[in-house]
């Protein structure tokens, strides 16, 4: 129980909780989409410099190699049954694009499950920030994959798709490559650089972790507004159900595989929580631009508004220390 | 005043870009790119606040006085929108050469 308090009284999700309070009560505190992404993009260098430090820090031995291959083999494997599972109840475009999502990973919920571990005093180690940026592409060309072959042959004779501009989409995007870019760099520079760059990749990383939680909570909230709104019957033709067990019950199914692999790698505490939280989450940052590009079929309505107003939240509020529960009940 | 074509599309962001590319190659005289735009549709709401831009739309204003251009940027303007969702509307329009 004392995680969960202590998760939920921790400033970033309070903050988190005060952007859903903001749109509850229709106040009009915002925080510019352009100031937004200048703190996603500051969070994406922190969190890159600070993984590529460690790595400089530590040794990369068999355990890490076999860690990194685990989480790409996950992001391929998870958009399969996830496929599956939802081809029945979904357009194929769709259970295609959802699968992609959950195979890919939320690079603001591994962020906070990083700033929760330091707040929490637990250690982790830089190269679980590689693994979230190696689960990026997999899912996302596993995902257009199934879509390919599922999929009517003339729907997909298409108009324009090119697998150079996907590919070039998945390892290049912008929070990939910032992720990847500040994460070489860090590993170069050592822990020199990082006393030199300390103050601004340290002192403020929670603060400004707030400040963006905040507006994740206003985007969120919105996202989720819009969707019981749906529910209410003012839009009809999305299965609501659908989207409410597939957000909840597939990060936690997924979690579950997490906590196996990471028990079998015998991960540490901190980096056992870290790697289900990578396994657990769905992007909506790299796998929606992509799916736009590449399968403009989906609705991102339906792929997005999972992983965005149903499942970050739930890992955010109570996976998170959840996860952490059940590693130090088990490992 | 000289008779036109006021073509207007509203598309998602990414195939905007791609529907730009296009418009060059068809030979449309020019085109204005709208950022961000948002608002609600058979997809739902698109807020357009999200960090990617994942609910952004763009709109694309293009005057055209020459019918084949027209045909032409609609031929390639229907396949898009009918992957994607969206909306082309086309009106007569008067426009003030300058």
């Amino acid at each position: 129980m004392s995680v969960f308090l202590s998760n939920l009284s921790s400033p970033p999700l309070l903050f988190f909780f005060l952007g859903v309070v903001a749109v509850a009560v229709r106040s009009d505190l915002e925080i510019p989409a352009q100031v937004a992404k200048a703190l996603s993009l500051y969070l994406l260098f922190a969190i890159g410099f600070k993984g590529g430090v460690a790595l400089a820090e530590s040794n990369i031995d068999l355990g890490v190699m076999l860690a990194l291959l685990a989480a790409i083999a996950l992001s391929a494997l998870i958009p399969v049954y996830t496929f599956f599972l939802l081809r029945k109840r979904l357009s194929i475009a769709d259970a295609a694009a959802t699968a992609a999502t959950y195979g890919s990973v939320s690079a603001v919920t591994f962020v906070t499950a990083a700033g929760y571990l330091d707040m929490q005093g637990v250690d982790w180690s830089g190269y679980l920030v590689a693994a979230m940026a190696l689960m990026e592409s997999p899912a996302i060309i596993v995902g257009i994959l199934l879509y390919k072959r599922y999929t009517r042959k003339d729907a997909a004779s298409d108009t324009g798709f090119s697998w150079k501009q996907l590919l070039n989409e998945s390892l290049f995007n912008g929070s990939v490559l910032l992720i990847m870019g500040s994460m070489l760099i860090g590993w170069i520079s050592g822990p020199a650089g990082m006393d030199q760059v300390a103050p601004l990749v340290k002192g403020l990383f929670l603060g400004l972790l707030c400040l963006f939680l905040l507006d994740m909570g206003i985007v969120a909230a919105r996202r989720f507004k819009d969707f019981s709104q749906s529910v209410a019957g003012q839009v009809s033709g999305r299965p609501f159900r659908l989207m409410l067990i597939v957000g909840l019950g597939l990060p936690l199914f997924n979690a579950m595989i997490g906590l196996l692999v990471a028990a079998a790698l015998g991960l540490g505490e901190g980096n056992a929580l870290l790697f289900m939280v990578l396994v657990a989450s769905g992007s909506y940052i790299a796998v929606p631009a992509a799916m736009r590009l590449a399968l403009p079929e989906a609705n991102p309505g339906t792929y997005l508004t999972m992983s965005l107003a149903i499942t970050f939240p739930f890992n955010l509020l109570i996976g998170i220390p959840a996860y952490h529960a059940m590693i130090r009940w088990l490992l | 005043m000289k008779t036109c074509k006021r073509i207007e599309i509203v598309v998602e962001a990414p195939l905007a870009l791609k529907l730009a590319d296009l418009l060059r190659e068809l030979g449309a005289p020019g085109f204005t790119l709208i950022p961000d735009v948002r608002g609600a549709g058979d997809r739902g709401q698109r807020r357009a606040d999200e960090l990617s831009g994942d609910s952004s739309n763009s709109l694309i204003l293009i005057a055209c006085d020459d019918q084949e251009t027209v045909d032409a940027i609609l031929g390639a303007v229907r396949p898009l929108l009918s992957r994607s969702g969206g909306i082309c509307l086309v009106s007569d329009a008067l426009w003030l050469r300058h």
